[in-house]
């Protein structure tokens, strides 16, 4: 059996009066990389600062490598990269300083890995952190998790703030470094096409809820889109059994269902609506996404 | 580890310690020159001057009362500042080592810059100061710098305690206390009866970190 490495029981968790989630219950597995996707606020930072230790839930917990998030040793968070919403780094540093600083830290810490990524920078080694594009601090930001060689990443929102070609480069070396290394990665991004490319797991959220937990492909194989046209542009098929969330605009009907083409098709018939232009559409986790959770 | 995270702190400070260092000096230098003057100047020379200083409460140093305060709060504004905006802090408490022991390290940076400058401050004040004034002027002088500089490390200590508090409301809260509970350190005159308090506010003011950076921790606003 595959040893969990982030274990999270029962979390609940308010701000105030108001209810993120109740009894909530994940756990990544070793080598896993698993994805929290969820609407703004719907809990995705919120789960990342308790993963943290940076944030107390109002009951449950969460492990890591079976220490209580709450306290980790230092020994556990030596395992444990971590990369902030917007790739916050020392803005008073600069390339050189900041991997002088983290290195003395870090008893496997590699810094040809680091100045390595730094190479392809278009920057002059003195520029300080502060003066750096978004894309740039990702790609520090990157070199130092790299250099680090942590068992674990969590990484908040990584593509926030970068341009096709950065997230693409981002999302590429980590896959290459987690699959290599069998590292075990936890990630949120609002940008759910650079998940697709790197995520085994997907864990998605909608308000107070979870609305799916487990393997991303065997997701993407079981969840369908069907268009279809009928003759009335009045039914309403967000009722039917087999439907997790359907949409229309005039007589095309759009549906998202774990049931086959046969199963809707058959249900279309039951009710005795005729249809024409049956399609099975071809989704991304993007319009995956969007058929669980709805458009708004 | 620890020099790793003072490498840190002196990258965030050091151009504010040397702006502690030029102003102290210059805060100093100021006072002799001020002095000078003063002694040339004035009717009936020297004399005048010490009975000025003794009877009159204005010693030249007097200049010099706020100088601790504001290097302490130069100092820990330049350390946290950094760490507080966009909660960079997180990135310091993940680092492989005990929080509080990390914390405390930067603390012991900070104090130990503040305790270096004043050194340095004392240094050049009495070499100066011993060129003018005989040895009973000197004590005076340091009972009258004790409390100053007790209340430049309180300060501090406040500055890194109201840093780390999460809630903006309760950091406004806390400097609103902290201004008129320093002002015990400003009360002047001979003060020896209240060093005990003296003493007694500043170790509060060294731990209220823990106090704040457990809020921070466990995500109170």
């Amino acid at each position: 059996m595959e040893e969990n490495i982030i274990e999270c029981k029962n979390l609940t968790h308010y701000y105030g009066k108001r209810l993120i989630y109740e009894n909530l219950n994940f756990s990544v597995k070793k080598g896993h990389i698993m994805g929290l996707l969820g609407k703004n606020g719907c809990g995705k930072t919120t789960t990342i600062n308790i993963l943290n230790g940076f944030l107390q839930p109002r009951s449950g917990e969460c492990l890591i490598y079976g220490e209580s998030t709450q306290n980790l040793s230092p020994d556990t968070k030596r395992r444990l990269g971590y990369l902030i919403e917007g790739h916050i780094q020392y803005s008073f540093m600069n390339i050189y300083q900041i991997e002088k600083f983290y290195s003395g830290f870090y008893k496997n810490w590699n810094r040809e890995a680091y100045f390595e990524l730094m190479s392809r920078m278009k920057i002059l080694p003195s520029q300080k952190v502060s003066s750096m594009s978004c894309g740039q601090r990702a790609q520090v930001a990157l070199g130092l998790i790299l250099a680090q060689d942590p068992d674990l990443l969590i990484l908040d929102d990584f593509s926030l703030g970068l341009d096709p070609g950065y997230r693409r480069l981002f999302v590429d070396h980590m896959r290459e470094y987690a699959k290599a290394g069998n590292k075990t990665v936890f990630l949120t991004s609002h940008i759910i096409q650079d998940m697709e490319r790197l995520i085994d797991d997907v864990l998605i959220m909608d308000y107070n809820r979870v609305l799916l937990r487990g393997s991303a492909s065997e997701f993407m194989e079981k969840f369908h889109q069907f268009t279809f046209d009928l003759e009335r542009d009045d039914i309403n098929l967000k009722d039917e059994a087999l439907t997790v969330e359907a949409d229309r605009i005039k007589n095309h009907y759009e549906l998202y269902t774990y049931a086959s083409a046969e199963e809707v098709q058959a249900t279309l018939a039951a009710k005795g609506l005729a249809f024409s232009e049956f399609k099975q559409v071809k989704m991304t986790l993007e319009d995956a996404f969007i058929g669980l959770t709805g458009k708004y | 580890m620890t020099l790793h995270l003072f490498y840190k702190e002196w990258l965030k400070t050091k151009w504010f310690v040397l702006a502690s260092l030029v102003l102290g000096i210059g805060t100093i230098l100021y006072a002799f020159i001020g002095l000078n003057s003063n002694i040339i100047n004035a009717e009936g020379g020297s004399q005048y001057v010490f009975e000025w200083f003794t009877r009159g409460g204005r010693p030249h140093y007097g200049i010099f009362q706020n100088i601790p305060f504001i290097i302490a709060l130069l100092i820990g504004v330049s350390q946290y500042l950094p760490e507080v905006l966009q909660k960079r802090i997180k990135l310091t408490l993940h680092l492989p080592l005990n929080e509080i022991v990390m914390l405390y390290t930067m603390v012991l940076y900070g104090f130990l810059v503040i305790l270096g400058l004043v050194v340095i401050f004392m240094v050049v004040f009495f070499l100066i100061d011993l060129y003018f004034f005989p040895g009973e002027m000197h004590l005076m002088a340091i009972k009258a710098f004790i409390p100053w500089i007790l209340g430049g490390f309180a300060t501090y200590f406040f500055v890194a305690m109201i840093a780390m508090e999460p809630g903006w409301k309760f950091r406004f809260l806390y400097a609103i206390v902290v201004y008129y509970l320093l002002d015990i350190f400003l009360l002047g005159g001979d003060m020896s009866d209240l060093y005990l308090l003296l003493v007694v506010i500043l170790v509060i003011a060294s731990l209220g970190m823990i106090y704040t950076a457990n809020r921070f921790k466990i995500g109170e606003n």
